[in-house]
């Protein structure tokens, strides 16, 4: 039952904005560009994407992911490890290793997931670990 | 200061933790003989090749010296990096001439790279199989998508071809660094395509940010806890698909609305 937590939702939530560090999401109606369009029908330029080289909504990148779609289909339903690895998949891990020069590469779903995912399968219990704050 | 995923991921192992001050090399010293002195078997430096809320490289040179001296890995987060730090684009590890020195890289394809999602962990061959057996997120989350693989394979092909889309980058962001600079603004003047505007105040950075955006601007206001207290900022990122009247017009926006708060 959604019960006494309800008020203890809203409480926390009232703090977050009383101290400022509420997250509002502004809406984009135009794909990530130079020049994007949000929702009150402005057009603004954008300086705060990571699109760095502006690679979002390039033209030969949207038809490569076109044309993906309909060499290899949209998704694979699968881990990799039980039947989600494409041919595709293992040419860009290669690819990626090219570019850097290393041995092998591994693909994540998210950044988030390759730095979250690296330390425990490494380190030991006694192996330390330098980090900067 | 990390990122968030790299602070979890420290979290959900048992290593041993030391920390050192930001690019603080006599620091990482210290901390590198006191996990010595505590008989640690293994060692990794981690940092990030440039940090996004300051847009400063790491001094990965000398963070790999002390690497060999101490027979530690170095680990890197190119995030804010990957695809147009360096003369080919490589990263902060070509800016800083470690190429082949560096243990474990991780990236993303959601920023530079195409700038869909995904990530990815490069390296050592014995450190990526393991990963492939014992990376819970690798292990319990979907393949990624082949629309975004094929997209981003594409990506490496064209990085590989020329350099001609981060070399836009880096004299788009020279240009807008001049320009602020010419007109009084306090930036920070990293070798990133991120161009902190010092604001100091955090109030004045959310009310810039604002006035900007109804200039047509859209820019961040960064303050505390994102960013050290007192040291509030706009962040501005540059983009290969700024053109030249992009550029002239948020400099042109920034000295207007500077004007109106007294910054400049």
């Amino acid at each position: 039952m959604y019960g006494k937590i309800k008020e203890y939702l809203q409480a926390e939530l009232q703090q977050i904005k009383e101290e400022g560090l509420y997250k509002k999401e502004r809406i984009i109606v135009s794909p990530q560009d130079a020049v994007i369009k949000i929702s009150t029908g402005e057009e603004v330029i954008n300086f705060c994407a990571n699109n760095y080289l502006g690679l979002s909504s390039h033209p030969s990148v949207i038809q490569a992911a076109k044309d993906t779609l309909d060499t290899h289909g949209f998704g694979m339903s699968s881990v990799r490890f039980i039947c989600g690895t494409q041919d595709i998949h293992k040419e860009l891990e290669h690819k990626i290793a090219e570019f850097y020069g290393t041995e092998d590469t591994i693909l994540y779903a998210a950044a988030f997931d390759a730095n979250g995912g690296v330390f425990e399968p490494l380190l030991g219990r006694k192996m330390p670990l330098y980090q900067i704050h | 200061m990390n990122h968030a995923s790299i602070i979890d991921g420290v979290r959900l192992c048992k290593a041993q933790r030391y920390r050192y001050a930001n690019s603080d090399m006599d620091d990482l010293e210290t901390q590198l003989k006191k996990a010595n002195e505590n008989g640690a078997r293994f060692k990794i430096i981690v940092t990030d090749g440039v940090f996004s809320m300051d847009g400063l490289v790491a001094p990965l040179d000398k963070i790999c010296d002390l690497a060999d001296r101490y027979d530690a890995m170095v680990m890197i987060d190119e995030c804010h990096a990957a695809g147009f730090i360096g003369s080919k684009g490589i990263g902060t590890l070509e800016e800083k001439n470690v190429l082949g020195r560096i243990d474990i890289i991780t990236g993303t394809l959601g920023k530079a790279l195409g700038g869909a999602m995904g990530g990815y962990t490069t390296g050592k061959k014995e450190i990526i199989e393991l990963l492939r057996q014992r990376s819970r997120p690798y292990l319990f989350s979907n393949s990624l998508a082949p629309a975004i693989v094929g997209a981003s394979i594409k990506v490496f092909d064209m990085l590989a071809k020329d350099t001609s889309l981060r070399d836009k980058l880096q004299s788009n962001t020279n240009y807008f660094k001049t320009g602020m600079k010419k007109a009084g603004f306090d930036i920070i003047d990293g070798d990133s395509a991120i161009v902190p505007v010092m604001l100091y105040d955090a109030k004045l950075s959310q009310q810039m940010a604002e006035r900007l955006l109804e200039e047509g601007i859209y820019v961040i206001g960064f303050f505390y806890p994102v960013v050290p207290k007192g040291k509030a900022r706009i962040r501005v990122q540059l983009s290969a698909a700024h053109e030249k009247e992009h550029l002239d017009k948020a400099i042109n926006a920034f000295i207007k609305v500077g004007k109106e708060l007294n910054v400049v």
